[in-house]
C-alpha cells in the first residue's frame, strides 16, 4: 500500500531517478526523519530505510560539527595573521620596535654586553686577588722606582756632597805634578848649577861634542 | 562585504599590470590564501605541508593563466576548479587514499567518545573517493552553496546534489560500520 502511494507521487513528480537523489539529498541535510512531513516519509521510504536515512542524516550533523568545530582550523588563523602587515603600513620606528628578533639572539647580545662590562671593569681596577694582577703591579712598580728617581737623586747628592772649589783641585793637581817631577842626579846629569860653567867653557875641541853642548845649554837657557 | 569584487581585482590587475595591479593581486591572495589552505588540507587529507605547497602552486598557476581567465565568470569558481583539478591529479598520481581505506576497513566502528568519534569521521572522509571527499569539504567545510559548487563543478545542481547523495551515503556506511 505505502509502496503504490510512493510510486504514485514520484509519478506525479515527474521524477528521473537522479532528481529523486537530489530531492533526498536536500531532506537530508535539512531535516530528521521525525521532522518530515508525511508526503515526505513515503517518499523517503521509497528510497531507503528509515534506519539507513537516520545513520546519513547523522553522518551530515556530525560532518557539519566537525568542520565547525575544527580546530586545525587554528593553523590557519595562524597564517592569515601574517599577511596582516600588507593592509597597513606601520611607520619605520613602528617597525623597528615590532621587528621579531628571536630569544636565542637576545640572549647571545646580552651576554656579550656583561661579558665586555666585566672585561673593562678588571682592567680599570687592579684587582688584589688575582695573582696575574697583583704580580703585573709589582713588577711596575719596582722598575719605576730603581730606574728613575732614587739612583739619580743619590747620584747628585753625592756631586753636592763632594765638590771641591776650582782652585784648591789646581792647586793639588801642580803640587802633585811637581811631586812627580824627576830630579836630576846632579853628579851623573846636568843641573841647572851647572849651565853657566857650561857656558863659559871652551866650545873648541870635539865638533860633535860641543854642538850638542851647546844646544843644550841654549835649552837650558 | 569587500569594496572591490573579485573579478574588478583580475580587471585592475589586467589593465595596469604596475604596482597597482600587482597589489590587487595581493588583495586576492590575501582573500583566498586562507580559503585555499582548508580547502587543500582537508582534500589532501590532512597534510598540512603539502596543502601549504599546493597553494602556492595555485596561485602561480593563476597568475601564468590569469589572461584566460573570463571576467563574466565568477573568480571563486574559477580558483576552485582549478583546485579540485589539482587534488585530482594529485591522486592520480599517488592514490594515498588506498592506506586509509584499509585503515578504516580495521578500526572504525569502534569508538566510544566524542574526540575517538570525530578521529573516526575524519578518518572516514579522507577514506572516500577524491571527488566525494572534494564535495564534503567544499560543502561543510567551505560552505559553499549548491549553486557555486554547481559552477566550480560545471554541471546542474541537480547532479551536484545526486553526487553529494552517494558521497553522503558512502561515508555513512563507514561511520556508522
Amino acid at each position: 500500500m505505502q509502496q503504490s502511494n510512493c510510486q504514485k507521487i514520484i509519478k506525479d513528480r515527474k521524477m528521473k531517478p537522479e532528481n529523486i537523489m537530489d530531492r533526498a539529498y536536500e531532506l537530508l541535510e535539512e531535516y530528521d526523519f521525525s521532522e518530515l512531513s508525511q508526503e515526505d516519509k513515503i517518499y523517503i521510504l521509497s528510497v531507503m530505510k528509515e534506519n539507513e536515512y537516520n545513520s546519513m542524516r547523522e553522518t551530515i550533523v556530525d560532518t557539519k560539527n566537525l568542520f565547525t568545530a575544527d580546530t586545525d582550523s587554528v593553523i590557519f588563523e595562524r597564517t592569515s595573521f601574517n599577511q596582516k602587515p600588507h593592509h597597513t603600513r606601520k611607520n619605520s620606528f613602528v617597525k623597528l620596535i615590532t621587528y621579531p628578533v628571536p630569544l636565542y639572539k637576545i640572549a647571545a647580545m646580552l651576554v656579550v654586553l656583561l661579558g665586555i662590562y666585566f672585561l673593562s671593569k678588571t682592567v680599570s681596577t687592579p684587582a688584589t686577588n688575582s695573582l696575574v694582577s697583583h704580580l703585573d703591579t709589582l713588577v711596575i712598580f719596582k722598575k719605576d722606582t730603581i730606574f728613575m728617581t732614587k739612583i739619580d737623586t743619590i747620584r747628585l747628592l753625592e756631586k753636592q756632597v763632594v765638590y771641591l772649589p776650582q782652585k784648591r783641585i789646581e792647586k793639588e793637581k801642580r803640587n802633585k805634578s811637581l811631586a812627580n817631577l824627576r830630579q836630576n842626579n846632579c853628579n851623573t846629569e846636568v843641573c841647572p848649577e851647572n849651565v853657566e860653567r857650561l857656558l863659559a867653557m871652551d866650545m873648541n875641541g870635539n865638533a860633535i861634542g860641543d854642538t850638542i853642548l851647546k844646544d843644550f845649554a841654549e835649552t837650558v837657557q | 562585504m569587500h569594496l572591490f569584487s573579485d573579478e574588478q581585482l583580475i580587471e585592475i590587475y589586467l589593465k595596469n599590470m604596475n604596482s597597482q595591479g600587482k597589489k590587487a593581486l595581493d588583495y586576492l591572495y590575501i582573500r583566498y590564501e586562507k580559503a585555499m589552505l582548508n580547502y587543500f588540507y582537508f582534500a589532501l587529507q590532512n597534510d598540512y605541508d603539502k596543502a601549504q605547497d599546493f597553494v602556492q602552486d595555485l596561485f602561480i598557476k593563476i597568475i601564468d593563466n590569469i589572461q584566460k581567465f573570463d571576467t563574466n565568470q565568477k573568480f571563486q569558481s574559477w580558483i576552485y576548479r582549478i583546485a579540485s583539478n589539482m587534488c585530482k591529479n594529485e591522486y592520480k598520481s599517488n592514490k594515498v587514499f588506498l592506506k586509509y581505506k584499509k585503515y578504516v576497513s580495521f578500526t572504525s566502528g569502534q569508538y566510544t567518545t566524542n574526540n575517538e568519534n570525530e578521529n573516526a569521521l575524519k578518518m572516514c572522509i579522507n577514506a572516500l573517493e577524491p571527488e566525494h571527499r572534494s564535495l564534503i569539504v567544499l560543502r561543510f567545510k567551505m560552505k559553499l552553496s549548491i549553486k557555486e559548487i554547481a559552477e566550480i563543478y560545471d554541471c546542474p545542481e541537480g547532479t551536484v546534489k545526486s553526487r553529494l547523495f552517494y558521497a553522503t551515503k558512502q561515508l555513512s556506511k563507514n561511520y556508522k560500520r
